[in-house]
C-alpha cells in the first residue's frame, strides 16, 4: 500500500489528481488534491480544516519535525534527545541532521534549551527534549521545571 | 528487611505509573509512593525520542521525554514519594509487596491498596521461532532503540525490519537518518500493524519498502547477521513455494509486538485475559484482587500515551476511592465484545458510576472498516454509539459513555425482557455496524 501515497513531484501546465495520507493526527484521512499548475485547487477527503492545510503544505513544501541526539559532558546519561522546534522544508533534512551530529553539549541542560539557532538556515531552532542534570538524583534539574501546558488535561 | 506502610503503592514509573501515583495523591490518599527498577522515571518514553506525544491530552506534538517530564514535574509537585534503582520481586493477595534496592536491600512495603503499571515487554525471536542460525545482529526494536537514542550506539549499518509496529517503523526512520540504510520491512498480515501516519513519514519518506503478507523465512550468518531470506505468504499466513528471496544485511530488527508484563500479576493471583494478556479490571480499574489496581500496557496494549494517561487516572481515582471508603457499591455489568471488535476494557462497570460520572472503555476493532459506528448495547437497545471513519486494528478506541446516558432502568428492562445469549444476565456489549447514511459527518472528539 505504501508505493501509492506518493508526495512526488508536481508537473507544471497539467491539472491531475493526487491521492495522500493526512499524518497530522492519528485519524490518517485519505486526501484527494486537485492540482493545476502547481497549484492546490481543491481537497477532499479532509476531516478537518487542518487536513486541507497539510496537503497544500505537502504538495507545494512538504515539512517534517526531525528529531536526534547530542552528545554530552558530564550528563546523567550520554546523551540529550533534541527535536526542531516546528517542522522544517523536507529538502533541509539532511543538512539539519548533519548539524545536529556535529554538536555537542556540557550538563546541566534544559528542556526546550536552544541547542542550535537556525538550523540549516530554516530560521527553526533545535532545542533539547529532556533536562539532563549533572549527577543522579537531582532530576528534574532543580529550578529547571517547566510544565509545559497548565492543566488543560482532562 | 525494612518495613514500609503507605496508602497506595505504585510499581512501574512509566506514564501510567506517573498518572496514577499523582492522581491518588491528588484524589485523597496519604502516603503514594512510586517504585521503578530504572534508573530514572518516565518508562519507555524516555527512549521514545520521536514526536508523536500528546496530541490529544495536551494538544501539542510531543516527544516522549518531553512527556514523560510534563508528568514528572506534576508528581514532585503532589508530593508523591519515588523510589528508582527498585525492583518488585513479589505482590501477595494481601497486598503486601517485595522489593529490592541496594540501599534498602530486600524491603516489605504494606500497601492498602496497590496499582500494577509495569507496562510491557516486547515479543522476541522465540515467539516467533525463525528457522536458521543463531548470529549476532538480531534485535528487538526496542532494544535497537535503547541503544541508538539511550547510548549512543549504532547496533548495525543494513537493516531489514520484520513486523510493521510502530516501533519497528519509527526505527526505520531514525537508523536511516543516522547513516544506516533499511532494506525492507516486511509484515506477515495483509495490512499494516503500525499507524498510518508512520507508514508515511518513516517508510514512503525514506523510500523504504514495505512488503506485506510476507515474512522472513530463515536467517543466515555464522558470527553475525549476513542476511535473510523472505517469501511471501498465502491466506493461512504460510509461505508460498518458489516466492522467495534473499536479502543482505547485517541486522534483523524484530517488531512483532508487545506483550503486557503480567508476572507479579500472577504471582498475586488477579485473573488475567486471554484475549488482552493483561488482569480483568472494572471501571474503577480494580483486578479481580480486592485492593489491587492496574492501567497502562499492563493491562492492554496502548498505541497512544495520551490514552494511557486517562486510563491511568482512572486507577488514581479508584485507589484514592478505596483508601478513603468511597467506592461506588451496588450492582455492576459486564461488557462484552461484539461484532467488528476484538476487546472491551474494562470488563466490568459499576451500574452507580454510570449514572454519576463519564466511563470510558477502550477496545480494539477486528478487521479495518470505513464509515461505521461504534456502538454500545444492552439487550436489543442501542443505548450509545459514535461515528468513526475509519476504525484499524492498529489504532484503539475509546468511547466515553456521558454520565447518565446509560440509566439503571434500562439496564434492569433489558435484564428483565432476559437478553439472547447471555446467562449472567444484562451486558453492556459493543460492536461495529456499518453506517448506511452518506459519507460526510464529522469526526466526535
Ligand atoms: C517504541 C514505542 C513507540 C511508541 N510511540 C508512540 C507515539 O508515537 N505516540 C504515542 O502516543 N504513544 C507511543 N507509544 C505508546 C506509549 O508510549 C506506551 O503505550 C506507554 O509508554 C506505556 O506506558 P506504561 O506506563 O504502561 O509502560 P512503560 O512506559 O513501559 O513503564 C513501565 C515501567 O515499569 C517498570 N517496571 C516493570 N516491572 C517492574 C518491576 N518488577 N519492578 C519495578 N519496576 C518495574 C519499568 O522499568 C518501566 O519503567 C510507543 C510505545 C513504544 C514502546
Ligand atoms: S484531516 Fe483532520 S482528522 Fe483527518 S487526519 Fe488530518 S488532522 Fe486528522
Amino acid at each position: 500500500m505504501s508505493a501509492e501515497m506518493d508526495t512526488a513531484v508536481i508537473t507544471d501546465k497539467t491539472k491531475e489528481i493526487r491521492e495522500l495520507t493526512c499524518i497530522v493526527c492519528p485519524v490518517g484521512c485519505s486526501l484527494q488534491a486537485t492540482i493545476e499548475d502547481g497549484n492546490v485547487l481543491d481537497v477532499e477527503g479532509n476531516s478537518c480544516k487542518r487536513g486541507r492545510e497539510y496537503a497544500v503544505d505537502e504538495l507545494c513544501a512538504p515539512k517534517r519535525t526531525v528529531t536526534s541526539t547530542v552528545r554530552v559532558e558530564g550528563g546523567f546519561l550520554p546523551l540529550v534527545p533534541v527535536r526542531t522546534a516546528a517542522p522544517i522544508p523536507k529538502e533541509k533534512i539532511d543538512q539539519a541532521l548533519f548539524e545536529v551530529a556535529k554538536a555537542t553539549l556540557e550538563a546541566p541542560v534544559r528542556i526546550h534549551q536552544v541547542i542550535i539557532a537556525d538550523v540549516a538556515g530554516t530560521g527553526v531552532d533545535v532545542i533539547a527534549s529532556r533536562s539532563m542534570p549533572k549527577t543522579v538524583g537531582t532530576y528534574p534539574a532543580s529550578g529547571a521545571k517547566t510544565v509545559l501546558v497548565h492543566d488543560a488535561c482532562v | 528487611m525494612s518495613r514500609i506502610e503507605c496508602d497506595v503503592a505504585v510499581i512501574g514509573a512509566g506514564p501510567a505509573g506517573l498518572a496514577a501515583a499523582e492522581r491518588a495523591k491528588q484524589s485523597g490518599a496519604g502516603r503514594v509512593i512510586l517504585l521503578d527498577r530504572d534508573r530514572e522515571l518516565g518508562g519507555i518514553l524516555n527512549q521514545c525520542i520521536h514526536n508523536g506525544f500528546g496530541l490529544q491530552l495536551l494538544a501539542q506534538e510531543l516527544t516522549g521525554p518531553e512527556y514523560a517530564e510534563h508528568f514528572i514535574n506534576k508528581t514532585f509537585d503532589s508530593g508523591v514519594e519515588t523510589m528508582l534503582n527498585t525492583m518488585v520481586l513479589d505482590v501477595t493477595r494481601d497486598r503486601q509487596i517485595i522489593a529490592i534496592n541496594s540501599d534498602e536491600g530486600l524491603m516489605r512495603i504494606d500497601a492498602e491498596a496497590i496499582i500494577l503499571a509495569m507496562g510491557a515487554r516486547e515479543r522476541n525471536r522465540g515467539a516467533v521461532t525463525i528457522p536458521g542460525t543463531r548470529p549476532a545482529g538480531v534485535f528487538t526494536a526496542g532494544a535497537a532503540q535503547r541503544f541508538i537514542n539511550m547510548e549512543g550506539y549504532m547496533p548495525g549499518r543494513r537493516v531489514v525490519i520484520l513486523g510493521s509496529g510502530d516501533i519497528g517503523l519509527i526505527m526505520a526512520r531514525r537508523m536511516t537518518w543516522e547513516g544506516a540504510k533499511v532494506e525492507a520491512v516486511l509484515e506477515i498480515l495483509p495490512f499494516p500493524s503500525g499507524l498510518t501516519r508512520n507508514i508515511v513519514q518513516c517508510l514512503d519518506d525514506q523510500g523504504i519498502p514495505l512488503y506485506l503478507s510476507h515474512t522472513v523465512i530463515s536467517v543466515k550468518g555464522e558470527e553475525r547477521v549476513e542476511g535473510v531470506t523472505v517469501a511471501r505468504v498465502d491466506e493461512n499466513l504460510k509461505p508460498v513455494p518458489g516466492s522467495e528471496w534473499d536479502i543482505e544485511c547485517d541486522t534483523l530488527l524484530l517488531s512483532i509486538g508487545l506483550i503486557p508484563e503480567n508476572e507479579l500479576s500472577r504471582e498475586a493471583g488477579v485473573e488475567l485475559d486471554a484475549v488482552t494478556g493483561g488482569p480483568v479490571v472494572t471501571d474503577e480499574m480494580e483486578t479481580s484482587v480486592p485492593g489491587i489496581f492496574a492501567c497502562g500496557n499492563v493491562v492492554h496494549i496502548h498505541d497512544l500515551v495520551d490514552n494511557v494517561t486517562r486510563e491511568a487516572w482512572a486507577a488514581g481515582e479508584g485507589a484514592a476511592r478505596l483508601v478513603t471508603g468511597k467506592q461506588p457499591r451496588g450492582a455492576t455489568i459486564r461488557t462484552r465484545a461484539g461484532d467488528g471488535i476484538r476487546y472491551v476494557v474494562p470488563h466490568v462497570v459499576h451500574v452507580q458510576n454510570l449514572a454519576d460520572r463519564d466511563v470510558r472503555l477502550f477496545m480494539r476493532a477486528t478487521h479495518p472498516a470505513e464509515n461505521v459506528r461504534v456502538e454500545v448495547v444492552v439487550g436489543d437497545n442501542v443505548l450509545f454509539s459514535k461515528f468513526e471513519r475509519v476504525v484499524r486494528p492498529a489504532e484503539m478506541l475509546a468511547l466515553t459513555i456521558p454520565a447518565g446516558k446509560i440509566s439503571e432502568q434500562a439496564i434492569a428492562d433489558a435484564g428483565r425482557r432476559g437478553e439472547e445469549g447471555s446467562k449472567n444476565g444484562p451486558e453492556l456489549v459493543v460492536r461495529v455496524t456499518p453506517r448506511d447514511v452518506h459519507k460526510r459527518g464529522g469526526v466526535q472528539a
